[in-house]
């Protein structure tokens, strides 16, 4: 199986709209969670500041904001050991 | 050169080749493995295994090992329950193995090529409802696992008996049609039978199913039928909690699950009276079969 590419590939590829509620693979450890919108709105954000190479920036900001939705912070730092973004495994 | 004389056992999906010395296993397997040829004895075996009786002089009775491929997995039990290790022995190697599949721990019936699927934890009914369906017409797939192809996301049959446990032995042993093995008592989950598919589920083994329909079943003494559908989501987080190697196939399982939960119904069932489950059940699969 071909898997994808970076965190924001793996969102489109393993984070489905099942009946308006979203299944996410965690890329790390192979667990599925059941997110709201809200919070794959978050992964979202949380993977094109790890693709943009901002990801401290990006914590900064979400601790400035009062800090993680419950269990979010996990999950973007699955992301984050995608790498960061096209040029991240390139040989 | 001596060779070990095999038999090999085909399942469906998977293939067990055995061996015993121990007459009594030999007779119990010819008669909850009947109906179906045997496969040439030299062909490929998922899961291998032997049933070697221990020493004479033992302090609690003779006992029965069950040894796979120079491991003995587990401890052994009293010599006239090796049919009980060799079932649950076998169906423990077969969990570890069959990773070309998601295998769900389900019941699984089918209406011509129409799929139903059980999914459920031990103890809530499932072998009893699924043996109950079956003897109501339905055609047995597996009583243990639910072998879902993640390229196709057909079901295959994985046609063992159903071990019935305790008062399960009596509420399936009183329908008409049922074939019941031996009672062994005391084993560790208590007195077990084994539940014989019928010839034609037998011979239907290598024929898959499409799913139509995933119930989650709870029998609980004395309640009401209770039906609860169940949203997508819902469905295909239920459906990896109930699996046996969902997380070990990591995106496969995923999309598999993902595809399985999108293509059927899915309810959850309370239920205290087999009856009126089954009439519910063939309620929710009218327009399916």
């Amino acid at each position: 199986m071909h898997l994808p590419h970076g965190p924001r590939a793996w969102m489109e590829a393993h984070c489905p709209s099942l009946d308006g509620q979203f299944l996410f693979l965690d890329p790390l450890w192979w667990d599925t969670h059941l997110l709201s919108g809200g919070a794959v709105e978050v992964l979202l954000e949380a993977a094109a500041a790890i693709e943009e190479s901002r990801f401290d920036e990006f914590l900064g900001e979400i601790r400035a904001a009062g800090g993680w939705p419950p269990g979010l912070e996990r999950l973007a730092h699955s992301l984050s050991s995608l790498g960061g973004g096209q040029d991240e495994g390139a040989v | 050169m001596r060779t070990v004389d095999y038999r090999l056992l085909d399942l469906g999906a998977a293939r067990i080749a055995v061996t015993s010395q121990i007459p009594a296993f030999q007779a119990q397997l010819d008669f909850i493995y009947g109906h179906r040829d045997e496969a040439p004895v030299d062909g490929f075996a998922d899961v291998r295994v032997a049933l070697r009786p221990g020493s004479r002089w033992h302090v609690w009775g003779r006992q029965v090992d069950l040894w796979s491929e120079g491991l003995r997995p587990f401890e052994p039990y009293p010599l006239h329950s090796a049919l009980p290790l060799f079932e649950w022995g076998s169906n423990w190697l077969l969990a570890q193995r069959l990773n070309a599949y998601l295998l769900l721990h389900a019941g699984v019936l089918a209406r011509g090529d129409h799929a139903l699927i059980l999914p459920a934890a031990p103890g809530s009914g499932k072998s009893t409802l699924t043996c109950a369906l079956h003897l109501a017409g339905w055609r047995f797939l597996s009583d243990e696992f639910g072998v879902v192809d993640p390229e196709s996301g057909h079901v295959h049959p994985l046609l063992k008996p159903a071990a019935l446990k305790n008062r399960s032995i009596d509420v399936i042993g009183s329908l008409p049609g049922t074939v019941l093995g031996p009672i062994f008592p005391k084993t560790r989950k208590g007195d077990v039978s084994h539940f014989v598919p019928s010839k034609a589920s037998v011979a239907d083994r290598h024929r898959t199913a499409t799913p139509r329909l995933v119930i989650f079943p709870r029998f609980r003494d004395g309640a009401p039928l209770r039906s609860t559908p169940l949203s997508t989501a819902e469905t295909a987080m239920r459906l990896g909690l109930n699996s046996f190697n969902y997380r070990s196939l990591g995106p496969v399982g995923f999309h598999a699950v993902a595809r399985l939960a999108r293509s059927v119904k899915a309810c959850e069932l309370e239920y205290g009276d087999l009856g009126a489950a089954i009439d519910h059940i063939e309620h929710l699969f009218v327009g399916f079969a």
